[in-house]
C-alpha cells in the first residue's frame, strides 16, 4: 500500500516532466484556403488553423481556456502577408493587443506568443487586425471561451452543463474570390450569412444542431464578427435568460426572446428547453446602413431522444489524415475533391474507397461524395 | 448685409458668453480628396468645420441663441425627452429654451432634411462640471447626398445609403489624434468620462482594446446602465456617457467595429478610430 503513491508521485514527475517538454499547441495563419457555401460551391478564404492539422478553417479554431491560466498562444505565419491576433475582450495589455501599429505585425516566416492571463471568465473573440476591414471578411477570426471547472458562469453565478458556441458572420463573395479588387473597402456589403461558418441546409446536419437532454441547461455562447448588427429570436420554450455581456456579469439578468447583437459583441444566454422540443432559433442579419434584413438563418435545436437521420448528415471522414499515398474513405460514388484554390483535381467513384495521392502536390485538400457533406484531408511529404 | 448686422446685434444682446450661442455656419468641408457642402453649429460666427459642444448644469432650464447664417429655414430639437423643436428662420437670432435635464449626455441637431445630412449637431452634456471628459460626435458622410441637400434637392432615402467618410468629431483618422477632446490621454489609474452621441445616419458600434467601460447614461439603452463592456453599439440618434478607468497603461485604439467605417473613400485604416493614451 505504500509504495503506491511513490509509484504515483515517480509517475506524476515523468508525465508533468513529459508535458512541459511538448510543444504547445501552435496556431498558424493561411492565405490559400477555401470554404464549402451551402450550395457547395467552394470559396477562398484566409484564416487561421492549428499547425498539427495543417488547413485552415472558417471561423478559426474555438480557443478555450480556464479562468485564471496563464496562456501562451503561439502563433506562426507562413502566409505570403503579414498577419495578428487580436484578443477581442480581453484587455490584454498593448503589447498583446494584435494591433500592428501599437504591437507589432507578424511578417512572412515570423511565428511568436502572446501571453496573457485568462482572468475573466466569458465568451470573447480573437481576429486578424491587419487591414481589418479585408482580413475579417476573408475569414480571419474566431471565438475564445474562458470557463470556470465548476461550470458556473462566473463566481457567484448560475451553473450549466454545456458550452454551445454559436459565432456569427458573413462575408462577400466577390471580395473573396478577388481581395485585391474589394477595394473601396467602405463598399464591402456582405452577401453570405453564417453561424460557426455554415449556412443554410448545412446548418441542418446533425454536428450542427443544438441536442440537449431534458433539464439540462446549455451556455450559449453568441458572438458577431459579422458587418452588420444580429436579432436572435428565442422562442418562449427555450426559457432563455441573459446572464452575460462581452465576459462581465449582467447586473440584472433577463428573460430574454429577442436579442441585438452588434459587430464584436457577445452575449451568454442560458437555455433550458422544455422536453421534446425540436425548434429553431432564428437569426436575422440586418443591413448596418439601410436598417433591413439581409438574410435569416436557423439554429436548430432539439431533444435529443428525438429521433434524427444522422445518415447523411454525419462528416465524411478518411484515413490517415495527414496522408502521403493513401487515404480510406468509406466506398462511395460521384466523389470529388478540390485542391486549396478549389480547382477540382479529381472526379469519380471510389468503389474501395481509397483515394490515392502519393503523387498529389503537399498541402490540403477537400473531398465530397455526391451532395453529402465535405470533409478535409492533407497530403504531406 | 442690413439683416445679418441686426441679427448680429440681437444675438450679442441675448448672448452671455461663447457657449451660450451657437452660429449655423454653411461652409465647404473638405475630407480627402471629398470637397463637400455641409452645415456646422459653431461658437463663433466663422466657420473652423467643427460642432460646438454645449455644457449645461443638471436639473437647470435655461437657454441658448442659435444664430442661423443659412438663407434658408431649419428646424432645431435634441434628443432629450420630450425635447421642443424650434424653427429658426433664415438670417435671424433665435432665442432657445433648454429644458431642466438629468445629468446625462445628449445632442441637438437641426431636423430638417438638408440640416440632418449636412450635419449641424454636437453633444448636450449636462451635469458633467468636475469630472475629466472627452466627447465623441459620431458621424459618416455621403458627398453625393450632401451635394443634393445643399442644392435644396430632394434626398431618396430609398437609395443605398453607402457613405464615404465615418467620423469622430467630424474628423476622420488619423485627424482624429489632433482632437484632444477624441484622444483620451490620461494618466495611469484615472477615471474618465466620455459623451459619444450617434448623429449619422446609420447605427454604429465601438469596441475598446484594453479596456472595458462602464455605461452610466443612455438616452436609447437605459436598461444597459451599469454594464461593464468592450464593445458598445451607439444607434442612430443614441447618446450615452461611459466611464472608462485606466487601469493599465499604453496605447490602445478605439473602433468602429462595422468595418467599413475604418476606413475613408474606402481606404483603410480610416473613419472612426481613435485612441487611449494612458500614461505611467
Amino acid at each position: 500500500m505504500k509504495r503506491i503513491p511513490i509509484i504515483l508521485l515517480a509517475w506524476g514527475l515523468i508525465t508533468s516532466n513529459a508535458w512541459s517538454q511538448m510543444p504547445p499547441p501552435q496556431m498558424f495563419s493561411e492565405m490559400d484556403g477555401f470554404h464549402f457555401l451551402a450550395d457547395g460551391t467552394p470559396l477562398p478564404i484566409w484564416g487561421y488553423g492549428w499547425v498539427t492539422d495543417g488547413y485552415i478553417t472558417l471561423p478559426g479554431p474555438l480557443l478555450t481556456y480556464t479562468e485564471g491560466e496563464q496562456v501562451d498562444l503561439n502563433f506562426t505565419n507562413p502566409s505570403p502577408e503579414s498577419h495578428t491576433i487580436h484578443l477581442h475582450g480581453l484587455d490584454v495589455d498593448q503589447a498583446n493587443d494584435g494591433v500592428p501599429t501599437t504591437s507589432f505585425f507578424v511578417v512572412t516566416g515570423q511565428s511568436t506568443t502572446y501571453s496573457f492571463i485568462a482572468d475573466r471568465p466569458g465568451t470573447f473573440l480573437y481576429h486578424c487586425h491587419v487591414t481589418t476591414t479585408l482580413h475579417l471578411t476573408m475569414g480571419m477570426y474566431g471565438m475564445i471561451l474562458v470557463t470556470r471547472p465548476d461550470m458556473t458562469l462566473f463566481e457567484g453565478g448560475p451553473s450549466y452543463t454545456e458550452d454551445v458556441p454559436l459565432l456569427f458572420s458573413d462575408l462577400e463573395i466577390a471580395t473573396n474570390l478577388d481581395p485585391v479588387g474589394s477595394f473601396p473597402f467602405h463598399t464591402i456589403r456582405p452577401d453570405v450569412f453564417m453561424v460557426n461558418g455554415r449556412a443554410d441546409n448545412q446548418l441542418e446536419l446533425a454536428s450542427q444542431i443544438v441536442s440537449y437532454e431534458p433539464g439540462q441547461t446549455l451556455a450559449l455562447r453568441l458572438g458577431s464578427m459579422a458587418y452588420s448588427r444580429m436579432m436572435c429570436a428565442f422562442p418562449p420554450e427555450l426559457h432563455a435568460v441573459c446572464h452575460m455581456s462581452d465576459g462581465r456579469a449582467i447586473p440584472e439578468p433577463f428573460e430574454v426572446d429577442s436579442l441585438e447583437i452588434y459587430p464584436g459583441e457577445r452575449f451568454t444566454v442560458l437555455i433550458t428547453p422544455d422536453a421534446g422540443w425540436n425548434g429553431t432559433i432564428a437569426a436575422d442579419y440586418w443591413n448596418m446602413a439601410d436598417g433591413f434584413v439581409e438574410d435569416t438563418q436557423f439554429i436548430r435545436v432539439r431533444d435529443a431522444a428525438l429521433d434524427i437521420d444522422e445518415s447523411t448528415a454525419t462528416p465524411w471522414s478518411g484515413y490517415p489524415n495527414p496522408t502521403q499515398s493513401i487515404i480510406q474513405y468509406p466506398p462511395a460514388l460521384d466523389v470529388t475533391v478540390w485542391d486549396a484554390w478549389g480547382r477540382e483535381v479529381f472526379h469519380g467513384d471510389l468503389l474501395d474507397g481509397q483515394l490515392h495521392v502519393s503523387d498529389w502536390s503537399v498541402g490540403t485538400y477537400v473531398v465530397r461524395a455526391g451532395e453529402g457533406p465535405i470533409s478535409r484531408f492533407v497530403v504531406v511529404d | 448685409m442690413k439683416r445679418i448686422l441686426i441679427f448680429i446685434g440681437v444675438c450679442s444682446t441675448l448672448a452671455m458668453n461663447g457657449q451660450d450661442t451657437l452660429w449655423i455656419l454653411p461652409g465647404t468641408w473638405i475630407q480627402g480628396l471629398d470637397t463637400m457642402p455641409a452645415l456646422r453649429s459653431e461658437v463663433q460666427p466663422t466657420w473652423t468645420g467643427f460642432n460646438a459642444v454645449i455644457d449645461r448644469p443638471a436639473n437647470t432650464s435655461n437657454s441658448i441663441v442659435i444664430v442661423n447664417t443659412d438663407t434658408i429655414e431649419h428646424t432645431w430639437s435634441t434628443n432629450a425627452p420630450d425635447a421642443a423643436i424650434t424653427s429658426l428662420p433664415p438670417e435671424m437670432a433665435t432665442e432657445v429654451s433648454l429644458p431642466s435635464l438629468p445629468q446625462g449626455s445628449y445632442h441637438y441637431s437641426l431636423i430638417d432634411e438638408p440640416g440632418k445630412v449636412l450635419g449641424a449637431g454636437g453633444l448636450l452634456r449636462i451635469g458633467w462640471t468636475d469630472e475629466t471628459m472627452f466627447y465623441w460626435n459620431l458621424s459618416e458622410w455621403q458627398p453625393s447626398m450632401m451635394e443634393l441637400a445643399a442644392a435644396g434637392e430632394s434626398i431618396d432615402w430609398t437609395l443605398p445609403y453607402v457613405p464615404r467618410h465615418f467620423t469622430i468629431n467630424e474628423r476622420a483618422y488619423p485627424s482624429t489624434a489632433d482632437d484632444p477632446n477624441a484622444l483620451v490621454a490620461v494618466n495611469l489609474n484615472d477615471t474618465c468620462f466620455i459623451s459619444i452621441s450617434n448623429l449619422g445616419h446609420m447605427n454604429h458600434v465601438l469596441h475598446f482594446h484594453g479596456f472595458h467601460v462602464d455605461i452610466m447614461t443612455s438616452t436609447d439603452h437605459p436598461e444597459r446602465v451599469g454594464w461593464n463592456k468592450d464593445t458598445v453599439p451607439i444607434r442612430k440618434g443614441e447618446s450615452m456617457t461611459v466611464r472608462l478607468v485606466a487601469f493599465q497603461e499604453g496605447m490602445y485604439p478605439v473602433h468602429n467595429h462595422n468595418l467599413i467605417a475604418v476606413t475613408n473613400a474606402g481606404f483603410y485604416p480610416g473613419g472612426m478610430i481613435t485612441t487611449i493614451h494612458v500614461m505611467p
